[in-house]
């Protein structure tokens, strides 16, 4: 059974080549524009790993991360964090820290934008300890 | 041997020294004349013919005075009477005479002295004579011409640095300015030190003058103060004690230096350095979009699936429109020059603007609302190309804003003309979702984009840049509908000239 990914990001573009790039190694892809729908799709299909913008309107990102991991069933989900912040540009917000200090589990990896489908896989393969998805 | 007093019959027959001069002196001033060697002074007895008659004892070590020499000759080496003397006077008038002669002094030369000349009520064979008292004054004379010297220096000092001096009293009024001081704030003798640097009502906090009151050091600051003319000045200002004769500090002297231009260069060089920082990013952030879409083409051949091509080659389409539009703002940005002036309607500016965003908004289900308040639509002076992209790029982003609302619409965006009688004032608001909180302060401050792929990130800088240009501020604050106020006031009259004015920043509040 292929394994399922819920991508969440509020570009249009990068939902597109997220999904692409998982979907030509075999996974079956989500995508959601919005934090709202993402949790709605989360509950609905289940996934096996989700990857998450941090930096989305309304709702952000960090308060999904949060809604995901405080949710009995949703909570063992692994989530990679795919953001547009890099350390050098905000070096005043340290996100990993944020993050982990609020007494939930830190995300499973961390990815900066922009993201080479390679260093995707790799950690995608590695996040759900399983080799290629065959297609 | 020793000079011994006249006596004209007795020559050649000198008597001991002391006892020939008194000698030769009535009985009743002996006493007053020897008193008069312990005088530090030159004090000699002169006769009508300018003999001198007696010489205290340090007119003769110092004058190396010979029997029967003349005044004229001790003193000038003269073989004449001095043209000025006033024997003749004060032999007529009877009264004493007090001025001041250079004298020569066969061991140090010329000296200058004081000298009084007093008739004496008595006389000699020949007839009245006369005591001359001479105070050597040379070293006061030196010293007196040395700070008439100095206090010149002062002068051409306190007048001709390139520093806006003042000296103020504990009260921080101000007791004494140079004239440049005057030139560039006024008058100033008698007001209180802040109320001319910027026409404030109490001192200003933490203030150098009164830091150096207190502890007696120097001490420096950074401040903006007012010209006379209202213009911004930028100075460091320097504050050193005037103490008096006990240490006390009695005044301070407050010395300040113009640092405008070097600010304006810091500034420039800092925003420039932010500039390329956000540069880079969008270039980063491009390349990736090309890369994303590069990735997406090639796939969607291999599955030869042309709705996924579609969208691959519209990821390349939206890469390269991004790279011109950050090749438009780097232009912008690095514009030099000072903004070209002309009279502008704020109403018709708002109508062309809004204009260039009623379809968008209109194809993304946006509400787009022109407002003015004050309805005078007076022109005011500003460059109506500059102002133009700065309310598009304040349009453009409460576009965007509104546009991840989705389905939590409809999207509002208003465009206010608020004229005021010294500025006007442009204000877009959207009900969009505002900044996120997490990262408020910070995302502001260095004006990244939030739109991800969209924004080039220089959009706000160049507004910030044209606004400045101007005048004028840009402020952002949120709205009390949700969303974001983005503010632009520009003064009618170009307040600063076309200089460069004050860094005004951004500040959300």
């Amino acid at each position: 059974m292929t394994k399922k990914i819920l991508i969440v990001d509020d570009e249009p573009a990068m939902l597109t080549y997220l999904s692409t790039i998982l979907q030509d190694h075999g996974y079956t892809t989500f995508c959601s524009q919005s934090a709202e729908e993402a949790w709605e799709k989360a509950l609905k299909e289940s996934p096996d790993l989700i990857t998450l913008d941090l930096l989305m309107p309304e709702k952000t990102g960090i308060k999904l991360y949060r809604d995901l991991r405080k949710h009995d069933r949703l909570g063992a989900i692994p989530i990679v964090i795919i953001t547009g912040f890099t350390q050098e540009q905000y070096p005043m917000i340290d996100f990993r820290k944020f993050i982990y200090e609020r007494s939930i589990r830190g995300p499973e990896a961390f990815l900066e934008k922009p993201v080479a489908p390679e260093a995707l896989l790799e950690t995608v393969e590695k996040v759900l300890g399983c080799g290629p998805q065959k297609s | 041997m020793f000079w011994t007093p006249v006596s004209p019959k007795k020559k050649e027959a000198p008597e001991p020294e002391e006892r020939g001069e008194i000698a030769n002196v009535p009985e009743e001033a002996r006493g007053g004349l020897s008193l008069l060697n312990l005088l530090p002074s030159y004090a000699c007895v002169v006769s009508g013919e300018r003999t001198v008659l007696w010489a205290n004892k340090a007119m003769k070590r110092d004058m190396g005075l010979v029997p029967g020499m003349r005044c004229f000759e001790v003193h000038w080496l003269r073989e004449e009477p001095c043209g000025e003397c006033p024997l003749e006077m004060v032999a007529s008038t009877g009264k004493s005479f007090c001025w001041e002669q250079s004298i020569e002094n066969p061991q140090t030369g010329k000296i200058q002295v004081l000298s009084q000349l007093i008739p004496l009520p008595w006389g000699f064979a020949r007839g009245r004579c006369f005591l001359e008292i001479s105070t050597d004054v040379t070293l006061f004379k030196r010293r007196q011409s040395q700070l008439e010297l100095s206090q010149r220096e002062y002068k051409a000092l306190f007048e001709g640095v390139p520093c806006y001096i003042s000296v103020q009293d504990r009260d921080f009024r101000i007791i004494k300015t140079n004239g440049l001081f005057q030139k560039e704030f006024g008058r100033a003798i008698g007001r209180k030190c802040y109320e001319v640097y910027k026409g404030r009502d109490k001192k200003c906090d933490p203030c150098p003058v009164e830091r150096t009151f207190v502890d007696g050091q120097i001490h420096f600051s950074e401040e903006t103060v007012r010209r006379r003319s209202g213009e911004p000045m930028e100075v460091v200002v320097y504050t050193a004690p005037i103490k008096d004769n006990w240490g006390t500090t009695y005044a301070v002297m407050e010395m300040s230096t113009e640092i405008t231009p070097v600010k304006t260069l810091q500034r420039e060089l800092a925003s420039l350095g932010q500039a390329v920082a956000i540069t880079a990013h969008s270039i980063k952030n491009i390349l990736g979009g090309l890369d994303g879409g590069a990735y997406v083409v090639r796939s969607a051949l291999r599955r030869n699936d042309p709705e996924l091509t579609e969208k691959g080659l519209s990821m390349i389409q939206e890469g390269v429109e991004m790279a011109r539009r950050l090749l438009q703002d780097i232009l912008l940005v690095s514009r030099h020059g000072r903004p070209k002036l002309e009279d502008i309607s704020p109403v018709n500016l708002a109508l062309e603007v809004i204009s260039l965003f009623q379809k968008r908004a209109g194809d993304l289900g946006i509400e787009l609302q022109l407002e003015t308040i004050g309805e005078r639509n007076l022109t005011f002076r500003g460059d109506h190309k500059g102002l133009h992209t700065a309310l598009a790029n304040l349009l453009s982003n409460a576009i965007d804003a509104c546009a991840s609302l989705g389905a939590q619409g409809p999207g509002k965006v208003f465009l206010r003309v608020h004229e005021l009688e010294e500025v006007v004032c442009f204000q877009v608001e959207d009900n969009g979702p505002g900044v996120p909180e997490e990262i408020k302060e910070k995302l502001f401050r260095e004006m990244v984009t939030t739109k991800g792929n969209a924004g080039t990130g220089l959009g706000l800088i160049v507004t910030n840049k044209i606004v400045r240009e101007h005048g004028g501020h840009l402020r952002y604050r949120s709205s009390p509908r949700g969303g974001t106020i983005f503010e632009i006031m520009i003064p009618r009259k170009p307040v600063f000239g076309e200089k460069y004015p004050e860094q005004t920043g951004l500040s959300s509040g």
